[in-house]
């Protein structure tokens, strides 16, 4: 665990170290997902809309996600750092934990900073026009489903963009690829969230779609760890 | 006996079905500076790859430190140092943030590591930058940079892969006192992958020649250089006429002949000694005012060899 920390912390450093387009860039996502779409949706969530916000923060874990496995692994190859970090003692299996654990981190940390906006601004706006404090009191049952689904798609979408970014040289080509490998998820949590009420309980809709995304987040966990090879990592595609 | 500190036994490795390493037989010393030397594509940066654990041999075997680089890889690589020929160091990061992760990969403890890495940057002048971003320098600073981080966890072994590849002549300098300082007083083992003979002659105290995964010599510049061109002479006469050199070019005991002026050189062939030569010219008439056996330089028989083999 020791050096998958040691991962976690040069990935922190390299993140913080960023200046310009790419912080920048994730200052827009906040902005757009925490500020805009909200403000766009008060209506509708004053109402007990429980949809938009969930799918916005699922839509924004698999862009995130998507956007960090590829610079941590493809960057990693692009700028011709890897061959190095692999002729040093740290374990596959590290490397794979921490890198991925940076992934995940950043993105919860990002998807909370855009959710504390997000009810910042859905309160504010609530006020201003008269009403009450939201905050999903009136589903407080359904508040749970607001980290776990968008977590779990973070996981999946950073997993099989460890695999999609292991093959493909340019970070670009990688980002592109890992946001299309986040559909099926999407569609997962989307089918969800729209099909449940018809089924009569859209709590164990939810709860079965949880389920099922953290069951494939455990096997392609097992299955990604274990094509993570050295080898695999310096010979490439 | 020392355990080598090096040590391949028939070590192959083939890629869909083209041979990168051929059965390569080879023993280096501890604290020795072995330079591997071949053309592009010669199988050096494979068998770097395999002795430091990253591919696995399709037969045959390797011990590094008496380790074997598949079963212990970690191990191996943890008394090791490697310099790639990409630098490989994060551009993002500062020069001392560089060396901290990799001294924290390397399991530097705390208390050692912030002296580590001040006598790494100070020993590499690169103390007065190490608040700056690795981007901002220039590719010697980087070479620099990416050798200290070679060194941060005290290896017995430092593998580099072409370090003064594209350096300008004081880089190339500083690479090449640092690969000699840590022989000479740090008793550490360097095996050099390079096409720089210069740097060959310089720094090294045997050399490999590979050329399609084979070695096709191996033993120090000075032994490699007499080995191709001990029968090589050069003969200065009086004189040599038209029809005597072609009678000199069909002899059977001289090939590769040339004649310019008054100078006659070739290599002695089939076991032709010198005396005989002379016996053969002064037979022809030709007068001899100097006879004098000659060394390839290693560029010479390095080409000599790659040009020789199929």
């Amino acid at each position: 665990m020791t050096d998958a920390w040691t991962v976690v912390w040069k990935e922190t450093r390299a993140f913080f170290s960023n200046r310009g387009p790419i912080l920048l860039g994730y200052g827009f996502l906040i902005l757009a997902f925490g500020v805009w779409m909200p403000l766009d949706a008060v209506d509708a969530i004053a109402r007990g809309h429980f949809a938009r916000p969930l799918m916005i923060f699922i839509l924004m874990g698999v862009i995130l996600a998507s956007s960090q496995t590829a610079r941590s692994f493809a960057g990693e190859r692009e700028a011709k750092t890897l061959a190095s970090l692999l002729s040093t003692r740290i374990g596959d299996r590290s490397l794979f934990l921490g890198k991925t654990a940076s992934i995940v981190l950043f993105s919860v940390a990002m998807l909370t900073v855009a959710g504390i906006l997000h009810l910042a601004v859905i309160n504010a706006v609530s006020r201003l026009q008269g009403g009450g404090w939201l905050f999903y009191q009136a589903r407080l049952d359904l508040v749970p489903y607001m980290f776990v689904m968008p977590f779990l798609v973070v996981c999946l979408t950073s997993l099989v963009g460890v695999l999609i970014s292991l093959r493909v040289r340019s970070v670009r080509g990688a980002y592109l690829l890992n946001l299309f490998s986040g559909a099926p998820w999407v569609a997962v949590a989307f089918a969800a969230i729209q099909v449940g009420p018809f089924f009569g309980s859209r709590q164990a809709t939810l709860l079965s779609a949880a389920g099922l995304l953290g069951v494939l987040t455990v096997v392609l966990a097992w299955v990604v760890g274990g094509r993570f090879r050295r080898e695999t990592l310096v010979l490439g595609f | 006996m020392t355990e080598p500190a090096i040590l391949c036994e028939a070590l192959t490795r083939d890629f869909n079905g083209l041979r990168a390493v051929d059965r390569l037989d080879l023993e280096i010393s501890r604290g020795e500076v072995f330079a591997f030397l071949g053309p592009n594509g010669a199988g050096k940066t494979t068998t770097l790859r395999l002795l430091i654990g990253l591919i696995a041999p399709t037969s045959g075997s390797a011990k590094v430190l008496g380790l074997d680089p598949q079963q212990d890889g970690s191990r191996v690589r943890e008394k090791i140092g490697v310099l790639l020929e990409e630098h490989g160091l994060y551009e993002e990061l500062t020069a001392y943030e560089n060396l901290e992760y990799y001294a924290r990969i390397g399991r530097l403890p705390e208390a050692d590591r912030g002296g580590r890495i001040r006598l790494l940057l100070e020993g590499h002048d690169l103390w007065a930058r190490r608040r700056d971003k690795v981007g901002k320098f220039s590719k010697g600073m980087k070479q620099r940079l990416a050798l200290a981080r070679a060194m941060i966890t005290r290896p017995r072994i430092l593998f580099l892969d072409e370090p003064t590849s594209g350096l300008d002549p004081a880089a190339t300098r500083m690479v090449r006192e640092t690969i000699l300082r840590l022989a000479g007083e740090e008793d550490i083992t360097v095996f050099l992958n390079t096409h720089n003979l210069d740097e060959v002659e310089r720094v090294s105290s045997r050399v490999g020649i590979i050329k399609q995964g084979k070695l096709l010599e191996v033993g120090s510049s000075r032994e490699v250089r007499a080995r191709a061109s001990q029968e090589s002479v050069c003969v200065r006469t009086e004189g040599i006429p038209g029809s005597i050199a072609a009678e000199i070019r069909q002899w059977q005991g001289l090939r590769d002949v040339t004649v310019e002026g008054d100078t006659l050189r070739g290599i002695l062939w089939n076991g032709t000694r010198p005396s005989e030569l002379v016996r053969f010219l002064v037979g022809l008439g030709v007068g001899i005012t100097e006879v004098r056996e000659e060394q390839a330089s290693l560029e010479e028989v390095f080409l000599q060899i790659v040009e020789e083999e199929p």
